[in-house]
């Protein structure tokens, strides 16, 4: 058995311009966007202005961290950078931001590319590189700016999205402490459910996927563009998060009942209400934070799980169950015993 | 669930009144058959008939009877 880890500290950083209901109902129609915050519940998203990359959010809210917690930052030995809005195709952002943070060159740097999955990827792999001795302490960054990934006036996305950045400090604690368990997953076969077909090597940027293109419900994009089928990520989320839950929690020999608090990707209000209606999980033992900020992919889960532990439900010793799904599709879970080392979670800015 | 109460439940979804509804009404003549209702109408199927129909199931049905034959088996008399 290697060493226990656990998550330490964490914030998030939020651009300070919101888009609110109110501009989108000039630009979709009120009718479009009283059947949209129906079908989301999500009312106001916060978008980065042009020149702010997602890196920049996640490196706001790591030197709050280190600043807060006092964190010599020579001590990170691991930087991960989770984000789909790189800011380049290469070098890994990992790596430019270990140089902008001033961390040592003796301190592994890379990108996880995941989405909405992310996060948990990286706690998983942050975990398994402590516990084998590979490196003691790490700094779990989330980042992107998925809004500008959308085409104005795509109604199907544009309402959902908001763009965010995390950081968390993962590092050794006691033993029977911090992460209990994982359980990652992957169905490649709805890799188009959620998707920029154009862009990349498969299908490069050219006059052709640069062209407008209308659906049969008037929403526009291009090839370029991020396309969603919203109804296929919807099936596949009601049809892995229950019995992803049940293998995870069948792994480390635990019942719903014994789980303190349970923490799902924030991708809708309807979609959470109704898995935990499902699953028979009682209000209390959840929290939602997406109603004022979007869908934030990859940083929705650290985002919501700051603000659990700033509301008081994030305790020494509480089980928390953490689980994200999306893009890919992929998905993962993890059960942390909140450690007694733990340093705190940094207070809200006035965001 | 019965058929009568899957009905009455689907109109509500689509804003019209349970009588509109015959397995002959073609999808598209009703208005608010979209990407958002396609979400109620799972969470309804799931929800009180236990089935996670696969969306092309909903988006692809031409008329209302095809998608009570997709759920056929689960629907009370």
């Amino acid at each position: 058995m290697g060493r226990s880890s656990s998550i330490l500290a964490a914030t998030y950083e939020l651009p300070e311009k919101t888009l609110t209901y109110e501009e989108l109902e000039e630009r979709f129609g009120a009718e479009n966007m009283k059947k949209v915050l129906s079908g989301s519940g999500i009312r106001n998203r916060r978008v980065a202005p042009p020149g702010v990359c997602g890196s920049d959010l996640a490196h706001n809210a790591a030197c709050r961290l280190l600043d807060y917690h006092n964190i010599d930052r020579q001590e990170i030995d691991l930087l991960i950078f989770c984000t789909q809005t790189p800011d380049y195709f290469l070098p890994t952002t990992a790596a430019v931001l270990q140089h902008r943070l001033g961390l040592k060159e003796q301190c592994a740097s890379f990108d996880i590319n995941l989405g909405c999955s992310q996060y948990v990827y990286a706690l998983a792999v942050a975990h398994a590189m402590i516990s084998a001795g590979v490196c003691s302490k790490a700094l779990v960054l989330t980042g992107d700016t998925m809004s500008r990934t959308a085409h104005p006036k795509d109604r199907s996305v544009v309402p959902l999205l908001g763009d965010g950045g995390s950081a968390t400090l993962v590092g050794e604690v006691p033993d029977d402490q911090g992460f209990l368990g994982f359980e990652l997953g992957t169905d490649g076969s709805g890799y188009q459910y959620l998707i920029v077909p154009a862009g990349a090597f498969r299908c490069p940027s050219a006059e052709e996927t640069a062209k407008e293109v209308t659906d049969a419900e008037g929403n526009v994009r291009t090839a370029q563009n991020l396309y969603m089928n919203g109804a296929a990520i919807f099936h596949f989320a009601i049809s892995v998060v229950p019995p992803t839950v049940e293998r995870l929690l069948a792994k480390v020999s635990l019942s719903l009942a014994d789980v303190d608090l349970f923490l799902f990707h924030q991708a809708s209000k309807f979609m959470l209400d109704y898995l935990f209606k499902k699953m028979g999980i009682p209000p209390e033992k959840t929290h939602i934070f997406v109603e004022d900020i979007g869908n934030t992919s990859g940083s929705a889960l650290p985002i919501v799980m700051t603000e659990a532990w700033r509301a008081g439900k994030v305790r020494t010793g509480a089980r928390v169950l953490m689980i994200a799904f999306g893009v890919g599709l992929s998905w993962a879970a993890t059960l942390v015993r909140w450690p007694q080392n733990a340093l705190g979670v940094v207070p809200a800015k006035s965001n | 669930m019965t058929r009568a109460e899957f009905i009455s439940e689907f109109a509500g979804i689509v804003n019209v009144v349970p009588e509109e509804l015959n397995p002959e009404t073609p999808m598209e003549s009703l208005e608010s058959w979209d990407s958002v209702a396609y979400l109620s109408a799972m969470v309804l199927i799931d929800d009180k008939l236990g089935l996670a129909v696969r969306p092309e199931v909903l988006s692809g049905a031409k008329k209302f009877g095809d998608v009570l034959a997709a759920l056929d088996s689960a629907l009370k008399d």
